[in-house]
């Protein structure tokens, strides 16, 4: 039996491509970019962007409050390891969204990771993920770079997988072999082989790391590519720290680094296709206002979304502030989400893929009344 | 005694439960109206211009790009405000109103 434990350990970091141009699509004109980061195992919004303007955070959490946050404004601060997306932020590049979630408040990885890439409000109800069918709407071909294909991008209606794996000592088939293999297949399986082999042989020098930056360096490289991906998945695995979660330094602190230079990667190594991209993070649920008894914090509701890329015109925190105080958490002990951050996967497609946001309420979430909050990001 | 106390205390709530209504401007009152399906929250739906009402429909006025610097809208405007709220600008005002953006002020 698969245990939440095995699951979580199970799973590293991966990378996933797709959303390879069509040529002679297009709608609005709009090339944009999106990447997703997915933060497994329930990110703190609390500990990442602190409402240090309501006292009740220190009431809280006195002991999870960063020393010295980056003050944003008289309500939210951000933690300072968020280093370089402070500096987006700063440059017009970069928004928050805060006390936001999907609508689950089950509290459990799986079913909360089925609800945010699948986009329905019951888990295990859908066999597609929300920016798979967003692809089959807006006719973009796609490739996912995984051994299996993450339920976000299914749907999509024509991709392939790549996995850039290596066994140690074997070598890569030559060319020629992959030529003898494809000659004895029927046509339509020969074109495919042949599509394969192509792109195996580009991906010769690709890095095999697998770690997230390295896959943010990789994926930030196709992508700048004019018949490149438009879109690619990140994740990063490990946030679920019920213990020792730290402040200033440990574990969440470290991972808030990884996730800022993820940013930072993809801006690096996307150059001038930045200005076309949106990455925006999710992650399946919060957690806990108040600190547990071995200085962590446990599976929660509301958290904060982070959003970065050059379609991004003003920065802000947008925020429907629910308040610390007991009687304002969800079940006296979460952060209330007050956005469905449903809405805000929506507005990022309406701005990549120049979708209608009523499209995209009906067809990619299936619910029709879904918020349109596209310009409180891109507006 | 303590009959008599709750007794007095009806009619003076009564009593100026209906000073209010009659205090109630319906100018007011549409615009509190809209703001209560908005985030920005105006208090009580009494028809009386408040603190809250005031800020209330400011913040929103502004959230949405409709004031123009230093402007405040004030108890004299309510009339107007409330035939936009009716107009075809309504929608778009709906919209900006279901959440709160919170600019970056750090240099």
């Amino acid at each position: 039996m698969l245990t939440r434990r095995h699951f979580l350990s199970g799973t590293g970091a991966g990378l996933f491509l797709s959303g390879y141009p069509v040529h002679g699509f297009t709608k609005n004109a709009i090339e944009g970019r999106i990447v997703v980061v997915l933060l497994e195992g329930g990110m703190d919004g609390l500990l990442a962007v602190p409402p240090i303007g309501d006292d009740n955070l220190f009431k809280q959490r006195r002991a999870l409050v960063a020393s010295n946050p980056l003050k944003l404004n008289p309500l939210f601060g951000v933690h300072p390891n968020f280093e370089k997306f402070s500096s987006m932020l700063l440059n017009d590049e970069a928004s928050i969204i805060h006390a936001t979630s999907f609508p689950y408040v089950g509290r459990s990885h799986f079913e909360g990771q089925n609800v945010l890439q699948g986009g329905m409000l019951e888990p295990f109800s859908i066999k597609t993920g929300w920016l798979g069918r967003a692809m089959d709407i807006a006719n973009i071909a796609g490739k996912a770079m995984s051994l299996e294909t993450p339920l976000i991008i299914r749907g999509a209606n024509d991709f392939d997988n790549f996995y850039p794996a290596r066994i140690k000592h074997s070598r890569l088939p030559s060319f020629e072999t992959l030529r003898l293999i494809q000659s004895t297949h029927a046509s339509k399986t020969a074109k495919v082989i042949e599509k394969l082999t192509k792109n195996s042989m580009k991906m010769g020098g690709v890095s095999q790391a697998r770690d997230p930056l390295s896959l943010a360096a990789e994926a930030g490289r196709a992508m700048r590519e004019k018949d490149g991906p438009r879109v690619a998945v990140i994740k990063i695995p490990q946030f679920d720290d019920h213990s020792e979660i730290g402040t200033d330094t440990g574990h969440h602190p470290e991972l808030f680094t990884l996730v800022d230079r993820t940013f930072g990667k993809l801006k690096s190594e996307l150059k001038e296709e930045w200005n076309n991209t949106i990455v925006l993070t999710m992650t399946e649920f919060g957690r806990t206002v108040k600190e547990n008894g071995s200085a962590g914090t446990d599976h929660g509701y509301g958290s904060v979304g982070l959003l970065a890329g050059g379609l991004i015109n003003r920065s802000s925190v947008v925020a429907n502030w629910p308040g610390l105080s007991n009687k304002d958490l969800y079940e006296k002990r979460d952060l209330y989400a007050t956005i469905d951050y449903r809405s805000i996967c929506a507005a990022c497609l309406e701005a990549a893929f120049g979708l209608d946001h009523d499209l995209i309420s009906d067809r990619v979430f299936l619910d029709k009344s879904i918020p349109r909050t596209y310009g409180h990001i891109f507006g | 005694m303590a009959k008599f106390i709750n007794i007095i205390l009806i009619v003076f709530i009564n009593t100026f439960s209906f000073a209010s209504s009659l205090n109630a401007d319906t100018n007011i009152l549409c615009l509190q109206k809209f703001l209560k399906k908005t985030v920005f929250e105006p208090g009580s739906l009494d028809g009386v211009w408040g603190d809250k009402t005031e800020s209330s429909i400011n913040s929103l006025l502004d959230q949405a790009g409709m004031l123009k610097p230093n402007q405040k809208i004030s108890e004299l405007d309510s009339q107007a405000v409330c035939n936009l709220l009716h107009s075809s600008k309504s929608h778009k005002l709906l919209e900006s109103g279901k959440f709160k953006v919170f600019r970056i002020e750090i240099d």
